[in-house]
């Protein structure tokens, strides 16, 4: 009987929050907005616990690495060494400008992040490259709207060939937004069938137990 | 907050929501009835299955990354159903998954969904933990981490299947530069196209969602991607109704129902109506 009610719990639990959630978006009443306030207040420690569970996460998994001596095991010295580094001067001296964590943050993370995405441009080249080949007709197609579209975002050619501006302008705002729209309609359904399957209790992969 | 018991500019929406919800109940009716429910198969979805067995001949494991997105997105927990089925089978294979994570909150559900589809295939004691690892909540940081994950591990196979920003392209091309097979998804409109050009297969939009239902077999979830398709005819006749009925009044042809009816259309689909 226990083991019955542990099962179904969650179920109940997401159908009752999930309904109220879905309800409240048609009550502007306080009866109803006041609770839902609270419950997205909620939110806020439960974030605060999920990501001390990912330090600990990270720390458990990269310390078993150092102690079995498992393949690359001194990145995972480096690893907890900058975490332990970041947690005691974040701690100790604040976040705020100025402050060692947030020079380290400025100076060290911020140019690496920078250098990933630095790293698009050459991807987009190669990308494009791989794409802009006309082997069939909708690459064509893609080819040659794309080749258009690129060329009407060049000055000197935008006032050379007067057309073009039109072409391109006429390419973004018709197909390419009815077909972001159909994409998006597709996506909202979705994501509606989703949310509806998890409040029904239909999903059960996110809760299965083994056994079960 | 106010005193009123309903939002009356909400309405078009919850008339929506409820013929949706109607057309939900009735299609899941009928699969448990075992009514006929066909769907087109999903190019993309059946690739899946060769491509698991790709990495299984190629004694390699296979990349999932389950996108950016967070557990309280839709799409993350359609890429986690799509993850559940994926690492099954390639437990049933002797093939690892190798899931890296990007918000705290997928990590732990991530990492459970993995470990239930081993306990599926009866390979519990083959589930590592440290394969579903929790990265960081950086992108940028992440698509290095995870590249970094593709190249030493050398990955036959590569899924990135969710919600995905501009690190998508460093990601796919990283792991088309590799020669693994890949299979993308994204709701990401902006996204899509670099999906397209650098994985041999894609999950457009909504396919994801159709994808997650159809992983599991049996008829409740197949009625709900039978529901969401009748609710996009009913769309579609209205897109129809109102692009006639303008053209008819653009054209002096026609103007009906005391004034318009392209702008009672399209003010029902606006709510401006009430």
């Amino acid at each position: 009987m226990k083991d019955k009610i542990a099962y179904r719990l969650p179920y109940v639990v997401m159908a009752v929050l999930g309904l109220f959630m879905l309800v409240q978006y048609y009550i502007p009443h306080s009866a109803v907005q006041t609770p839902k306030a609270l419950l997205l207040q909620w939110k806020q420690p439960l974030n605060g616990f999920i990501i001390l569970l990912a330090i600990l996460g990270i720390a458990t998994a990269h310390i078993r690495k150092v102690y079995r001596q498992e393949r690359r095991w001194g990145y995972s010295i480096i690893t907890l060494v900058s975490m332990a580094a970041m947690i005691f001067m974040g701690f100790v001296f604040g976040v705020q400008d100025g402050t060692v964590f947030s020079d380290w943050f400025k100076y060290l993370i911020s140019p690496i992040e920078a250098t990933m995405f630095s790293l698009l441009a050459f991807f987009v080249g190669s990308a494009a490259f791989r794409a802009f080949r006309a082997r069939s007709v909708s690459a064509t197609v893609l080819l040659v709207s794309a080749t258009l579209v690129m060329l009407a975002l060049i000055p000197v050619v935008a006032q050379h060939i007067p057309l073009i501006s039109d072409v391109s302008e006429f390419i973004l705002k018709y197909p390419n937004t009815a077909a972001k729209r159909a994409i998006l309609i597709g996506v909202s359904l979705g994501a509606i069938s989703v949310a509806l399957k998890t409040i029904f209790g239909i999903d059960k992969t996110l809760l299965e137990r083994e056994g079960r | 907050m106010g005193d009123e018991w309903f939002d009356a500019s909400r309405t078009t929406h919850l008339i929506a929501l409820v013929v949706f919800s109607g057309l939900f109940l009735f299609f899941v009716w009928k699969g448990r009835k075992g009514g006929s429910l066909y769907i087109r198969p999903i190019d993309a979805l059946v690739q899946m299955e060769d491509a698991v067995g790709r990495a299984a001949e190629m004694g390699k494991p296979m990349v999932y990354a389950p996108g950016l997105g967070s557990l309280t997105d839709p799409v993350t927990v359609a890429s986690l159903n799509i993850l559940s089925k994926v690492s099954e089978k390639g437990a049933r294979l002797h093939t690892r998954t190798l899931v890296p994570n990007y918000g705290p909150l997928t990590w732990p559900v991530a990492q459970e969904v993995v470990r239930q589809a081993y306990a599926r295939a009866g390979k519990s004691a083959s589930f590592n933990p440290d394969d579903v690892p929790y990265f960081t909540s950086r992108s940028f940081t992440y698509a290095a981490a995870t590249a970094g994950m593709m190249q030493r591990e050398k990955s036959a196979t590569n899924f990135f299947i969710g919600h995905f920003y501009s690190e998508s392209l460093i990601l796919a091309e990283t792991g088309a530069a590799s020669g693994a097979l890949q299979i993308g998804g994204t709701d990401s409109v902006e996204q899509l196209p670099f999906f397209i050009t650098t994985c041999d297969k894609v999950l457009i939009g909504e396919e994801i969602f159709a994808a997650s239902a159809l992983v599991v077999d049996d008829p409740v979830s197949r009625s709900v991607v039978k529901a969401s398709d009748w609710f996009k005819v009913a769309i579609l006749i209205l897109f129809v109704l109102g692009i006639a009925a303008a053209l008819l009044e653009a054209l002096g042809v026609v103007d009906a129902f005391g004034g318009s009816l392209s702008s009672g259309i399209r003010g029902f689909s606006s709510g401006e109506w009430l």
